[in-house]
């Protein structure tokens, strides 16, 4: 299986440090966050309501890093894409492999979940 | 006859054995001789009024009304350089001499100075008295270069302090880690990291070897070549007995004074007491042991030779806000037959360790949270077999448990260490002056005022006797930075910390979430007065974009109308942009204003601009809006003008964050159209005065405001408003509502801190809030100026920036 190309989005400053900001990139509804060391990049869609994950307080769960939703207070993990807080079985949001290069944002569509 | 009674050192050792003398039936004339020029005060909050923490004034522990109640001759400033046991006399440095019948030496110790060249260079101090913080205090400040030597106790203390003076601070340690004589390895490493979240620099293994600079110091050499720049040394490299008069006098001293188990040194006439002592080879350094101390030789010098002192477990206690460290016992965990239990969190930096053996505690180390060390000092001091609480050692006793734990303790216990302050003492204070609140305890027996860290003790105290007790609501605001919002209050303002992820960083978890970061994010702007370090990461989205998300994840937007006051040019411009930007509903709000929903985010600036008016702060914990009615612009009944008091009182508040949202109104008549007694504040005129009423609810629950004050002029009503505004903002809880504020606080307590209050304290309050409304603005201008894509999305297209990827495929 070979990997999508790494795409740059934007430069590195563009992103404040744990304030989302809201990408639109083929069709998709992408919300990129700034942890500071690296970025993270999962559909701007929460499983719950269709919340706007990018305008949610990055917060933390149980040691992992989440994102809460604006509108119910759903934790969603930026890493796996879960909803850990309500815990639950339910659909998890898509997440995109992100990763900075000299102050490059660049992003990758996730393969596994490739639905285009 | 009465005897005379020479005693040599005003310090907490001394005078705490005078007054411990004067609660026996003495027969004593005392003079005290002291060499500093002050009354005795509390040495170990030095470290407080270096932070600024304290004032000077704070930390006296006997004023001279004290001494002369007492009949008690203070002689400060006098230095005793001789004792003539021959003759039974002293003598001091400035000639004059003293008889004595019995003498007692407590002469404390002295910082140790080791042999480094240029020691003796201006700007090089050492931290022992009142004199050495105050010349400290005086030099330090922003951009100066401090350099502590020792990392121990009295040098991190120091260093905490001199930072908080906005110094840059390094700590020079010899040893390999910090305390090394209180912590194990990990206790120090863990250590080392809260200071350095604080933002002071530490190195361990670092051999000072001069000071250089000319006639003031400019720097500090290390054996390993490295020069640092100094512009100020502090010298804490340990203490040394004060023993040097008694052994030129011929008692017998080895490094301090010798003392028996009554505190009788080797002349029958002849008591010592505190740091100059040495008792079976133990030396003092620590408040706790010359509490003991001084109640023993009390008792033998009044011819009531019975109690003894039996040596001390060593006990350490750091009081740096957020890096708290406690030490007792032997904590050696590598002797033969000794259990080790150990809890490490390092995304708290919490770090426990117990020592045990046959199930009894022999050592114990807490860093990160020391909150429960009276219940580990009490099973160390009482040998207590812990085989029933093996499972839970490192847990902190149950609540329902605490008042057991407490009522366990003896009497004479030692609750507050840093005031000597005994559990019989508070018990007696709380049963004959009736006292149900920690605050009164504070307050009457001095308790719980140092460091604070036996608070919790106390309120244990209080629970199991006051028959009266009143719980203070002392909830932590979140897991993620465990404590209350009057605890957190008190670190944003005493460790100056300006932002929220500074407070994260060094009391919580360093990350946060929605309950705690929009709380810290308004405790940092009332604390500061809106000259704090604005997060926006830490605020929610309403006060990142200035507007009411909806549940589709649209916004509202609702401009300020002050008293619900508007024009048809006004009208007209909400018209023109509802249809410009296509808004999908247009609803007159509940509090005379104009709601236009269904905005999307980037839609926001340009419609802020079309409008030109102001942002009605809709969406945050903040001042809504002023509703009134007609009054006496054009009702027949209006006996006030309602409107113009109510567009002014919106003018004066408009801006400003509060710990949840605020509602006003004004009516011009009792009638009370615009409904302000069920209102935050409301004003009510009635023919001659107004009526302001504070506290009122008509949301989930209804509640009729309480009267707050009547007044004679519309001024006054805005005063008076804004007293309990700015009081309402410094003193409620995040998430607060008046109606439970005043509840929870009590109207008469409200009045009597507001509208009834000292001239003094409501100018502090309006001044206050004048500071806050200079710093603040009208949010939507941010338009003007708006943050990297705060607004509209990053577009990009299918393939990338095609610029960047050139770039990028430079790199791969």
């Amino acid at each position: 299986m070979s990997s999508s190309p790494w795409i740059a989005i934007t430069v590195i400053e563009n992103l404040p440090l744990k304030e989302g900001r809201t990408l639109h990139w083929k069709g998709l509804d992408i919300a990129l966050f700034n942890l500071g060391t690296r970025v993270v990049a999962v559909e701007n869609k929460c499983p719950h309501m269709d919340g706007p994950l990018v305008d949610g307080i990055v917060s933390t769960f149980e040691g992992r890093i989440t994102v809460t939703c604006p509108l119910h207070t759903r934790r969603i993990c930026l890493e796996s894409g879960q909803t850990l807080k309500p815990a639950t079985d339910g659909p998890c949001v898509r997440t995109f492999p992100a990763k900075i290069v000299d102050g490059l944002v660049l992003l990758q569509e996730n393969t596994t979940l490739d639905v285009i | 006859m009465k005897q005379r009674l020479a005693v040599i050192g005003n310090g907490m050792a001394g005078v705490f054995c005078v007054e411990q003398i004067l609660k026996h039936n003495h027969n004593f004339d005392i003079t005290i001789f002291g060499d500093e020029t002050h009354v005795n005060y509390n040495r170990i909050l030095l470290s407080s009024v270096l932070a600024g923490e304290k004032e000077v004034d704070d930390i006296v522990l006997n004023d001279i009304d004290w001494y002369k109640q007492n009949g008690i001759q203070a002689k400060l400033g006098l230095r005793i350089d001789k004792i003539d046991l021959a003759n039974k006399t002293i003598h001091s440095v400035q000639g004059c001499t003293t008889s004595f019948d019995k003498l007692l030496i407590a002469t404390g110790s002295s910082p140790f100075l080791p042999p480094i060249g240029g020691i003796d260079k201006q700007g090089v101090f050492v931290f022992r008295t009142l004199d050495d913080a105050k010349h400290l205090l005086a030099l330090s400040g922003a951009g100066v270069k401090a350099v502590v030597i020792g990392g121990g106790l009295l040098g991190l203390e120091a260093a905490r302090g001199l930072q908080l003076q906005g110094c840059d601070v390094t700590v020079l340690h010899l040893g390999t880690h910090l305390m090394d004589r209180q912590l194990d390895f990990t206790g120090g490493q863990f250590l080392k990291r809260k200071l350095e979240s604080l933002g002071i620099a530490v190195r361990c293994n670092a051999v000072t070897t001069a000071f250089t600079g000319d006639a003031h110091v400019e720097g500090v050499t290390l054996n390993d070549g490295t020069q640092l720049p100094a512009n100020l040394v502090v010298v804490a490299a340990g203490i040394k007995p004060n023993s040097g008069i008694a052994k030129i006098a011929g008692l017998d001293v080895n490094k301090g004074i010798l003392v028996n188990e009554y505190l009788e040194t080797s002349h029958p006439d002849v008591y010592a007491v505190g740091e100059c002592t040495e008792f079976e080879g133990q030396l003092f350094g620590l408040v706790a042991p010359l509490f003991e101390q001084g109640k023993v030789l009390a008792a033998s010098i009044t011819g009531n030779r019975g109690p003894v002192f039996t040596g001390y477990t060593p006990a350490t206690k750091l009081k740096i806000m957020g890096a708290d460290v406690f030490s007792a016992g032997d904590f050696d965990d590598m002797r033969e037959g000794v259990e080790c239990v150990r809890l490490e969190d390092p995304s708290l930096g919490i770090y426990k360790k117990l020592i045990l053996r046959n199930n009894k505690l022999e050592g114990v180390i807490l860093v990160g949270d020391a909150s429960d060390d009276h219940r580990f000092m009490d099973w160390l001091r009482n040998g207590t077999d812990l085989t029933e609480q093996r499972r839970n050692l490192l847990s902190p006793a149950a609540s329902a448990g605490l008042g057991e734990d407490a009522a366990a303790l003896p009497d004479s216990h030692t609750v507050c260490g840093c005031n000597g302050v005994s559990k019989g003492a508070i018990i007696e204070a709380i049963h004959n002056q009736g006292l149900c609140t920690l605050a009164q305890l504070k307050d009457k027996t001095r308790a719980a005022t140092g460091c604070g860290s036996c608070a919790g003790l106390c309120q244990s105290l209080l629970k199991a006797v006051s028959p009266d007790y009143a719980e203070e609501k002392a909830k932590v605001l979140c897991s993620c930075v465990p404590f209350s919002q009057d605890q957190l209050r008190e670190i944003i303002r005493s460790q100056k910390l300006k932002g929220v992820q500074e407070v994260l960083d060094i009391y919580g978890n360093g990350i946060g979430c929605e309950v705690c970061k929009p709380a810290l994010s308004y405790l940092v702007d009332v604390v500061w007065l809106g000259d704090h370090d604005e997060d926006r990461s830490a605020r929610f989205i309403n006060d990142r974009v200035h507007a009411n998300i909806q549940k589709d994840g649209t916004f509202s937007v609702i401009p300020r109308m002050r008293g619900g006051v508007t024009t048809p040019a006004e009208l007209r411009k909400i018209a023109d942009v509802a249809e410009k930007y296509n808004v999908p509903l247009v609803k007159v709000t509940g509090s005379q204003r104009i709601d236009l929903l269904g905005v999307k985010k980037a839609d926001l600036p340009g419609m802020w601009a079309d409008l030109g008016m102001r942002s009605g702060q809709a969406y945050t914990k903040g001042v809504r809006m002023v509703k009134t009615c007609v009054g006496s612009t054009f009702c027949r009944f209006g006996t006030q003008d309602s409107i113009a008091t109510g567009v002014e009182l919106e003018r004066r508040l408009e801006d400003l964050f509060t710990p949840h949202k605020t509602k006003l109104a004004v009516v011009g008549c009792p009638r009370n159209c615009a409904e302000a007694t069920v209102k935050d504040i409301g004003l009510i005129g009635q023919e001659g005065s107004w009526q302001v009423v504070v506290g009122g609810a008509a949301g989930k629950g209804v509640r009729k405001a309480d009267l707050l004050i009547t007044v004679e002029t519309t001024e006054e009503a805005l005063d008076a408003s804004a007293l309990f505004f700015q009081y309402y903002r410094e003193h409620g809880v995040y998430l607060e509502r008046t109606y439970d504020f005043v509840e929870r606080l009590g109207m008469e307590k409200v009045r009597r801190d507001t509208v009834y209050a000292a001239d003094d304290v409501k100018q502090g309050l309006l001044d206050r809030l004048q500071k806050s409304k200079d710093r603040a603005s009208d949010a939507w201008l941010e338009r003007d100026n708006p943050r990297p894509y705060q607004f509209a999305p990053i577009e990009v297209p299918n393939d990338g920036l095609v610029q960047i990827q050139m770039q990028e495929k430079a790199h791969v």
